[in-house]
């Protein structure tokens, strides 16, 4: 009797949890929750700012338990990520079981169109528990600063960083009359050796190099202008490793898979014309 | 219904366990995370401050007494009291002045005897305790060795790799977003835990607080609001203190209108030529950054830089300011240089002022000048 | 010499002069093809010369200037848009609305930054108005559907919540299904276009900081509200779960959200622009 009860507890626990009202309430919470976090991140950007370098963890310990006026939508936005998370499993698992045992009803193709939400839904968790994994487990090593000629070791490994030469593009032009002389692509050449493994790479913005699971991304650089200030060659890196990385990109390309599975639904089976008005 | 009254019975509970959850904080720990601007330092024990600095790097705090902790590389760990220091920036000398240990701890620069403007520096270039290192694009690491600094101060995070090499800890003081008011009245309150001077520093913030405080209560009522705006153009480029940096928050603060309290950044942020003028044209009041050595002895030297200048009110019928050169080496005369500020905008309120860090641009060179221009 | 700002301007007078043209008759005159297509052509120059200006940088703060744009492409280029009188001077009165404030308050002072230099970033400005401007266009549509009709009285259903009493007791009935139908079809757009915009904006955080967030530009809060304020729509849709009613009303609160929360951090402050 007793487990007969706990399952029917269960079971209307899962039902309330996957309930579409929830989901409705949780978008609003989160709108309204987001709205508020601009004007914080907006007044304080500096208490966000190092989120990315100290990871979450840290993060809450310093800047966010010390300034719960300007962090606490933060943390209602964790909260209600995750809701929001188990609401869309509860949710989408029920109607997939649900559209798996219809089968029959539909073509093959329909069939398969008919997933593409699941699939964003599956997406959205996939890709919010990337970020929050990235955020929790990333090691970084902020502004590793280097000048030409100098190595560093990757942490715990014997794979080395050299900082070979800076070989920057400048601009020169009146078109960006700000930037004439300016350096316009920073290009930094990289050896990165393990043992008996040599490579060249070039390191620039937006141009990251990946070495032994670790990801180089340039932070910074200088001299900026050609014949300017004599200041040193350097460049600012943040090495990062980052285990969420690949699930939030996993989550990206499921969702955008879906997404044009949708859309192709819409398009070609004129879902919208009778159906759910 | 059973189900519902069951889940209702529990609700107050789990948001009982979430508020308890939320507010488990150590007080002790509470009081021990401080941040200023981008700069924190936090208190892990009574024998370790974890500091973060400008450029985001950790460095570790250990008196000189107590063993290294083994998880911290040891080119980050600063051994308390620092006693021998290499600055870079004029700022970083400043704060250490104000915190009563310039004398005591400096023993490298990178600016030649002449450049220098405080006292205790001249003097020690001139004995030989302070080494001059070189311009910071040309360091000299065999006089940084001989001098055996404890700690380097920098804004060029260049040298870094080089004092890795030869173990010495290293702080950026320089930060990629301009320092607020705030942060530039408690950035020493950042440096005091690597000298023990938390003390001389609380009174150097009451002492800058009470001027602050001072100036809000005098300027409460000054009735009509000047224009103000601070920068310059530089060939083609146009370089302002946006609304965030300490200038811009305290023309705010003294009941006058900043004209780029809407541009956020970096100090000497780059704006369009555009914005720039549009503010030139309702201005009062212009604070430029170049020093007389640099060309600003006159508006109409100003204007002859760059024409473009000639169109703005203040070079007009307005007034220019121009910082005096000691004025970047008074970092720590900053309730006299807040007031003096004060006094420029509001000069009403501010009878027989009399000026030590800004001078009026005359509308034209004196004969003297000019003709150097 | 003709410079951006003078041409956005140009554009936002052209567009006024359209809208004018559009209240004045009952049929559309040709003037209001003509105006908007002056518009439209100005504005493009504008575009243009801000790109010009960048180029291969992202241009900073162009979403004031690019969504009036982008609404005027989607009023006069879409036959359904255009041809319902309601719903084309509801988009042409949004984006006099949007040209005026991008001119009182104009954001377009900072320098681009070399960061921005990847196709990425570009994509997601692209997806980004274009998405918003679907949006605005949904919420045209969801407007246009309660223009004209009236209040509804004494069912049985106004009584029933809160949303019932709101939306049938202060707003009028829903003339057709057919606007919420055409709002969805524009939402769905909308909605897909946003998220790209930002899986893009994720992705060129990811390959510029090696983050998928950068927290230190608050507008990815905004971008974030309005694509749950969305989800939130799209979900209430599919299921039925709100009348159609509702869901008419929904869809048409969705132009405050998107002027709030698009224009407030694209805008500076208030200058006299002649």
């Amino acid at each position: 009797m007793a487990v007969l009860n706990m399952i029917k507890q269960l079971s209307y626990i899962w039902r309330k949890l996957g309930s579409i009202h929830l989901t409705v309430v949780l978008c609003l919470l989160l709108t309204a929750d987001l709205t508020y976090g601009y004007i914080s991140i907006n007044r304080r950007t500096n208490l966000f700012a190092s989120l990315n370098d100290i990871g979450l963890t840290a993060w809450i310990e310093t800047y966010g338990r010390h300034n719960l006026l300007y962090t606490a939508w933060f943390f209602i936005l964790l909260g209600l990520l995750t809701l929001l998370c188990i609401n869309t499993f509860a949710c989408t698992t029920d109607r997939v079981i649900l559209l798996i045992r219809s089968r029959e009803h539909f073509g093959i193709q329909r069939f398969l169109f008919k997933f593409s939400p699941h699939i964003m839904h599956y997406a959205m968790i996939i890709l919010l528990v990337g970020y929050l994994f990235s955020y929790i487990s990333a090691q970084v090593i902020v502004s590793q600063t280097m000048v030409p000629g100098t190595t560093i070791t990757l942490p715990g490994k014997t794979a080395q960083i050299t900082f070979e030469s800076f070989e920057p593009v400048y601009y020169h032009g009146d078109r960006l009359a700000f930037l004439n002389n300016y350096v316009i692509s920073p290009r930094a050449k990289l050896l990165l050796t393990d043992g008996d493994y040599n490579k060249t790479a070039v390191l620039s913005y937006n141009q990251p190099v990946w070495f032994k699971g670790y990801g180089i991304f340039l932070k910074n650089f200088a001299p900026r202008k050609k014949d300017g200030m004599a200041i040193r060659v350097r460049i600012d890196m943040n090495i990062r490793k980052d285990p969420g990385v690949c699930v939030y990109i996993a989550g990206i390309i499921l969702f955008t898979a879906g997404l044009f599975m949708y859309l192709a639904e819409w398009i070609f089976f004129k879902k919208y014309t009778k159906e759910s008005l | 219904m059973n189900d519902n009254k069951n889940i209702r019975r529990l609700s107050p509970i789990l948001i009982a366990l979430i508020i308890i959850g939320c507010s488990q904080a150590n007080p002790d720990k509470q009081q021990s995370f401080v941040q200023i601007g981008e700069f924190t330092l936090n208190r892990i024990s009574k024998d370790r401050i974890d500091v973060h600095d400008g450029a985001g790097r950790m460095l570790v705090l250990i008196p000189r007494n107590i063993p290294a902790p083994k998880d911290v590389d040891p080119v980050k760990i600063v051994r308390t009291p620092v006693k021998r220091v290499v600055a870079y920036g004029f700022f970083d000398v400043a704060v250490l002045r104000a915190l009563g240990v310039l004398e005591e701890v400096l023993v490298g620069v990178t600016n030649p005897a002449g450049n220098w403007y405080i006292k205790e520096v001249k003097q020690g270039l001139a004995s030989g305790k302070i080494a001059y290192l070189g311009d910071a694009s040309s360091i000299d690491y065999e006089r940084i060795k001989q001098q055996s600094p404890e700690l380097v101060l920098t804004w060029d995070p260049s040298i870094i790799p080089m004092l890795d090499e030869l173990g010495i800890p290293c702080a950026v003081t320089s930060t990629p977003t301009a320092m607020c008011l705030n942060a530039r009245m408690r950035f020493v309150q950042f440096l005091a835990p690597f000298f023990n001077r938390e003390a001389e520093a609380t009174a150097f913030f009451d002492r800058v607080n009470n001027t602050l405080l001072e100036i809000r209560e005098k300027t409460a009522n000054a009735g009509s609001a000047p224009k103000v705006m601070w920068g310059d153009i530089y060939e083609k480029r146009v370089l302002v203190e946006p609304g965030n940096a300490w200038v811009g928050e305290l023309i705010g603060l003294t009941q006058s209108d900043y004209l780029f309290e809407d541009v956020y950044g970096t100090s000497c942020i780059e704006i369009s030529v555009e914005r720039f003028l549009y503010s030139g044209e309702e201005a009062d009041i212009l604070f430029t950054y170049r020093t007389k050595e640099y060309g600003a002895t006159s508006k109409a030297a100003l204007a002859r830089m760059n024409p473009l200048f000639s169109d703005i009110k203040p070079l007009k019928s307005g007034k220019v300011y121009a910082p005096l050169p000691h004025y970047v080496q008074s970092g720590d005369h900053l309730d006299e240089i807040l007031t003096e500020i004060a006094a420029i905008i509001h000069p009403k309120l501010y009878p027989d002022f009399k000026r030590r860090y800004f001078t009026e641009l005359p509308d034209t060179d004196p004969p003297d000048i000019g003709g150097l221009i | 010499m003709i410079s951006a700002q003078i041409l956005f301007k140009t554009a936002a007078v052209f567009y006024g002069l359209s809208l004018v043209s559009a209240l004045v008759f009952r049929k559309k005159p040709i003037t209001v093809l003509i105006f908007m297509l002056a518009a439209l052509a100005a504005n493009a120059a504008s575009l243009t010369l801000r790109y010009l200006a960048a180029w291969p940088m992202l241009p900073m703060y162009l979403g004031p200037v690019a969504l009036p744009f982008c609404l005027g492409i989607l009023s006069i280029f879409n036959k359904k848009n255009y041809e319902n009188n309601t719903v084309f001077r509801l988009i042409l009165f949004l984006i006099l609305f949007l040209s005026l404030t991008a001119v009182f308050f104009p954001k377009d002072f900072y320098m681009p930054f070399i960061k921005s230099k990847t196709v990425l970033s570009h994509l997601f400005l692209l997806f980004g108005v274009t998405g918003k401007s679907c949006f605005l266009t949904g919420s045209a549509w969801a407007i246009a559907g309660f223009i004209g009709s009236k209040r509804k009285q004494g069912k049985n259903e106004t009584r029933k919540s809160i949303i019932g009493i709101l939306t049938y007791r202060i707003i009028p009935v829903l003339q057709s299904r057919y606007f919420l139908q055409c709002s969805m079809r524009w939402i769905v757009w909308g909605f897909s276009l946003l998220t790209l915009s930002m899986f893009s904006g994720e992705l060129w955080s990811y390959i510029g900081w090696g983050t998928p967030v950068v927290w230190d530009d608050a507008a990815i809060t905004t971008t974030m509200a309005i694509w749950f304020f969305y989800i939130c729509l799209l979900h209430l849709h599919h299921t039925g779960t709100w009348t159609p009613q509702a869901r008419g009303c929904y869809a048409a609160s969705g132009v405050f959200l998107i002027l709030g929360l698009n224009s407030i951090p694209d805008l500076g402050p208030f200058r006299w622009p002649f």
